[in-house]
């Protein structure tokens, strides 16, 4: 704690040294439908040995604000304005009127970047190595010398720099996270002063996340490095940044040290963004929405471009756009508003100075009883893959070929599922969560009828769905009831609706299949009704549009109209907030509720994310079940779960999850990972006795031998797959097995 | 390496298949060999060293001394011993080209100056493919692409025997530039010496130059929109800030990864050539195997015919077998996977 708030006077101390220097900055470019504005008049200055955030949602022109920096806006954008480079020592370089080759050495020698998107940013027919020499070639650099420092930094990321040099290593032979290391490695091979990383986070799973984290954290210090870094995830900037930017529509509204726009947010936006992001300590009831959405960049808004959305806005945000004013005069906090204190009356503070827990409001109402009669049973359901895992069928279908050739022959099949067991009720809500390749998808695919359990049964309102499909219930129940009872929303609605075909003809299909009897006029009378229940305003006008000329979460939204149509029992939502803006997922999970009322639906809701379960759950009475290497390790009452979770994964998967309050954020990035290896074990030869052992602080001798089930004896809502559970289990006599036992931080 | 094993059953099979509905199909055209030959003999007996007025008793005394008839069976007799035969290396013999001749040695003469005019073509295919395809994708949206664009719908779409024709008339009978026929000239002697090799190639400019001329469009606009694609990607992006040089880029970076989609039709591009080498050959009287099977053709030659066939579709499924072994050198990610 003392540490890292000495860090940050420190960084405050040195703070004058300004690095780069942004003066009105702007990029255009010209669209069919006009002039596009993607960066407006930005002012910006970064100061030496600082890290500066630049939190924003989707299209707020953050990573636009990034790449000018480097003066790398793509074509077709115009970028204008002023970038200053300041070195240590020597005169001031006016960047964008270097010439190429100027341009080309300031590039990676003095400032580097970590692009988005680790999977992309490496040549796939290249070695990993010749980028390396690549680069250090094109900047006249000694190779070996350089290769020598790639070694070493190498070595500080946590990665195995002999085996990722050799001259055979390509991109695809690694994870996620060691590419997101490498690509860090290799944008400081130059020695920079400035590292600029967009999302640097990106797509990795929660613990990877923060081993980054961490990592770049004390990077930082041992490169002497300023960092500016990109994130749509505001709990990232809180942990890792001294200042933050607020970026909205092109525009920076607020900036300041973390703690003061945190704690004191001053923009409205701010304010509404910070209140919409689902934090473990924010109570339920206090995460709202955004209302409306971005603007488009060929359709700014006059004024202050958050006008038509901000509830405190006058005539003046109309007409007038704010600058920059302080907040108060101690520090070098400022927001462009007109109404700061109009608006910190009416959107009340979102985070508080005191850290906690996950929080519920538990009332009488909650059920604390076993299901009754459930809708849907799932009975030791197993499910084995004999294909390449679902992330290899992203490549050509040239390789698929050859890669079925070879699973088919050489590998044994993937153990996707094992063993699971659930139950879920009438208008129930369960969500699973887990990180990638837990299986999570298998178990709601499984669920619902799409996939074929290899063993065990899943039972429908009693009946087994296998069997009503070989057609052994005929009399009692069709399978294309069955079918029509269990549906699915997607994780990625613009591929989820056919781009060929208008809102209304999409969302007509369901209700030909299902209501025969319903004519033309029937069926526009009940699209436009759902279409303005969920608040597609207005219908008449969307139901002719393509899938296209939609928002990401408008599209969203049709799809589940789409399935909420075919009146199921149960929908699957894969992952469906998780591509959304952060503004967006809250409504999209109270739509999904409203509908619950009103469809009485039970839910499977997949995430990734223990806050955006909690809310979900937490709002529904729900339960969540912890999902590893294809199993369920604890499940439970949501509240339960989150505030007193047994297994040690639970508790690993809670400490990852980055609170919203800078103090405490900052607290926990530091800390040392629990978890004993990074290395998730193989899922065609998963290990003996409990699956989690290998990197699990607290495993045993016992943990080896046997595979800790989840008791089922009824009556126990909250149960864990874990030895720890029982006091009186032959684990506590036996011995642990990485050394001493690690605590996990929290716990 | 169960790959490679079942790759090489599937190319068996394909070249059985091949054989067996080549030989029954060769067999059903209407005809044969004899009746060829026959109206050859009424319509100008002198030609075979016959009197004018040849009687149809001379007629058929030359046809029976003349030609290699098989001996009267089924087809399916003729199929199974045919099967046989071939599996020895013995393609039958030539009934009517050249009666009597080994079918083989007809072919293994013809064939290389075939395989030689359609290897440059190929070569010189393949570079402008290239060029063309990755300056289009580079300067997408300018008029440059705009024109070019056209320009390659044109080379696609024009067939190569017009350009052929064109070429013939224009370059060869008027001009004067080059050979209007033929292989090499005739003065010299055919071995390792300059003036023999300098005549073959001088021979071959025509015949080349009709397929480069209509061949790369197809291939260069589709190279442009795999380039499209790799341009956007971000590696690309990002190896231009890293500083490397646009050459470096181009090559390693844009080139390679581009072409890894056409590689296949790529590798098989010459035996698709040797298909358009029947009508090619015809033009410029040039004796490869195309124009010995336009000749076996008209001739009802049936197992000159049947082996021109085979040989073609052998040319086709080991192209298409170099392409899927070679791609892992081309691409590691292929690599790992077949060799895993």
């Amino acid at each position: 704690m003392y540490g890292a708030t000495e860090t940050t006077t420190e960084t405050r101390e040195q703070s004058k040294d300004t690095i780069i220097e942004v003066r009105n900055a702007s990029v255009t470019f010209d669209m069919n439908r006009g002039r596009g504005r993607v960066l407006d008049d930005v002012d910006l200055d970064v100061y030496r040995g600082e890290t500066l955030g630049i939190a924003g949602e989707s299209g707020s022109g953050k990573s636009m604000l990034a790449s000018a920096l480097l003066d790398a806006v793509e074509d077709p954008g115009m970028l204008t304005g002023d970038v200053t480079y300041y070195p240590e020592d020597g005169d001031p370089i006016d960047i964008l009127e270097l010439d190429n080759s100027d341009l080309q050495r300031l590039r990676w020698e003095e400032i580097a970047m970590v692009f988005q998107g680790a999977m992309d940013s490496f040549n796939p027919t290249v070695p990993i190595k010749a980028h390396f020499v690549d680069t250090l070639e094109a900047h006249n650099a000694d190779v070996e010398e350089g290769l020598q420092r790639a070694r070493s930094i190498m070595h500080d990321l946590n990665l195995d720099p002999e085996r990722i040099l050799e001259v055979d290593t390509y991109q695809h032979e690694l994870s996620g996270g060691q590419r997101q290391r490498i690509l860090i490695a290799l944008s400081l091979i130059l020695e920079p002063e400035l590292l600029v990383l967009d999302e640097p986070t990106g797509a990795l799973d929660l613990l990877m996340q923060r081993k980054i984290l961490k990592l770049l954290h004390e990077i930082k210090d041992d490169y002497n490095l300023t960092m500016l870094i990109v994130s749509h995830d505001l709990p990232i900037i809180s942990a890792f940044a001294d200042r933050v930017g607020v970026m909205y529509a092109f525009e920076l509204v607020e900036r300041g040290d973390v703690e003061d726009v945190l704690y004191n947010p001053s923009h409205p936006y701010t304010r509404s963004l910070l209140r919409a992001t689902p934090d473990p300590q924010t109570p339920l009831d206090e995460i709202t929405t955004v209302d409306g959405s971005a603007p488009d960049p060929v359709n700014i808004p006059s004024g202050c471009t958050f006008h038509p959305r901000c509830p405190v806005a006058g005539d003046r945000c109309e007409i007038e756009e704010p600058d920059m004013v302080e907040v108060d005069d101690e520090t070098e906090h400022v927001a462009s508003c007109f109404y700061q204190e109009e608006g910190k009356e009416e959107i009340p503070a979102p985070v508080s100075k005191e850290s906690g827990d996950f929080t519920f409001e538990v009332d009488d109402t909650w059920s604390r009883h076993p299901i009754e009669d459930p809708i849907l049973e799932l009975e030791d359901v197993s499910v084995r893959y004999k294909d390449p895992p679902l992330t290899e069928r992203t490549l050509p279908d040239s390789i698929l070929e050859r890669l079925d050739e070879r699973y088919d022959i050489v590998e044994p099949p993937v153990h996707a599922l094992t063993d699971v067991s659930l139950e879920l009720g009438e208008e129930d809500v369960l969500v699973l969560v887990g990180e990638s390749g837990s299986g999570k998808s298998t178990l709601g695919r499984t669920a619902i009828g799409l996939e074929e359990p290899t063993e065990g049964s899943v039972k429908y309102d009693g009946y087994d769905v296998q069997a009503v499909e070989r057609g052994e219930h005929t009399g009692e129940i069709l399978f294309e009831d069955v079918r029509r009872a269990m549906q699915i929303i997607h994780q990625d609605p613009s591929a989820a609706l056919n781009p060929y075909r208008t809102i209304r003809s999409s969302l007509s299909q369901p209700l030909k299949r299902w209501h025969s009897d319903m004519d033309l006029n029937d069926r526009r009378a009940r699209i436009k009704q759902m279409l303005e229940s969920t608040g597609i305003r207005p219908a008449e006008e969307y139901m002719e549009r393509y899938p296209n000329e939609l928002s990401g979460g408008e599209q969203q939204r049709v799809s589940i109209i789409r399935a909420m149509l075919i009146e199921p029992n149960v929908i699957l939502s894969d992952e469906v907030v998780s591509a959304l803006d952060v503004s967006l997922r809250v409504e999209l999970m109270n739509l999904l509720l409203d509908m619950q009322d009103t469809f009485s639906t039970s839910y499977l809701f997949i995430s990734h994310n223990l806050t955006n379960a909690r809310y979900f759950a937490g709002k529904a009475n729900g339960r969540i079940a912890v999902m590893y290497l294809g199993q369920i390790v604890e499940t439970g009452p949501i509240d339960e779960v989150l505030s007193d979770p047994k297994h040690p994964y639970t508790k690993i998967l809670k400490w990852a999850t980055l609170p919203l309050d800078p103090d405490s954020a900052r607290e926990t990035i530091i800390e040392e990972s629990p978890i004993v290896t990074e290395k998730s074990p193989d899922p065609r030869n998963p290990p003996s006795g409990c699956s989690f052992h290998e990197a699990c602080p607290k495993a045993r001798e016992a943990c080896t031998q046997t595979r800790p089930k989840l008791d089922s004896d009824g009556n126990q809502l909250h149960r864990a797959a874990c030895f720890r559970d029982d006091p009186d289990h032959e684990y506590w006599q036996s011995e642990p097995l990485h050394g001493e036992e690690r605590e996990i931080p929290g716990e | 390496m169960g790959y490679v094993r079942n790759r090489l059953i599937q190319a068996v099979v394909t070249m059985y298949g091949v054989i067996v509905i080549g030989f029954f199909t060769i067999h059903a055209m209407p005809g044969g060999p004899r009746e060829y030959l026959q109206r050859q003999l009424r319509q100008n007996p002198m030609q075979y060293g016959l009197p004018e007025d040849a009687t149809e008793q001379d007629i058929q005394y030359y046809l029976d001394e003349f030609l290699v008839v098989p001996p009267d069976r089924t087809i399916y007799e003729a199929f199974f011993e045919y099967m046989i035969n071939i599996h020895q290396g013995d393609f039958g013999v030539s009934y009517i080209y050249s009666p009597g001749t080994p079918v083989v040695e007809l072919i293994a003469a013809a064939a290389p100056w075939t395989i030689f005019i359609s290897s440059i073509a190929m070569v010189y295919m393949l570079v402008a493919t290239i060029l063309f395809g990755s300056f289009m994708a580079y300067y997408e949206g300018t008029k440059f692409d705009m024109g070019m664009t056209i320009g390659m719908l044109f080379n696609g779409g024009i067939p190569y025997y017009i350009v052929a024709i064109i070429l013939l008339y224009f370059v060869g009978y008027q001009l004067e530039w080059f050979p209007t026929g033929g292989r090499y000239n005739t003065e010299y002697q055919p071995g390792y010496n300059l003036d023999f090799i300098g005549s073959a190639f001088y021979h071959a400019v025509l015949p080349s130059l009709s397929f480069i001329l209509t061949g790369f469009g197809a291939s260069a606009l589709s190279l442009r929109a795999h380039a499209i694609r790799i341009l956007g990607e971000d590696y690309i992006r990002a190896a231009r800030i890293r500083g490397l040089s646009s050459y470096k880029i181009s090559t390693r970076y844009l080139a390679r990864n581009s072409l890894l989609p056409m590689w296949t039709s790529i590798m098989i591009g010459l035996s698709g050539l040797l298909g358009g080498a029947v009508i090619m050959e015809t033009i410029f009287a040039y004796q490869g195997m195309g124009l010995l099977m336009f000749e076996a053709t008209i001739a009802r030659d049936f197992p000159l015919l049947t082996a021109n066939l085979v040989l073609i579709t052998f040319m086709f499924v080991l192209g298409t077998i170099l392409a899927d072994l070679t791609y892992a050198l081309i691409d590691p990610r292929a690599e790992q996977a077949s060799m895993g």
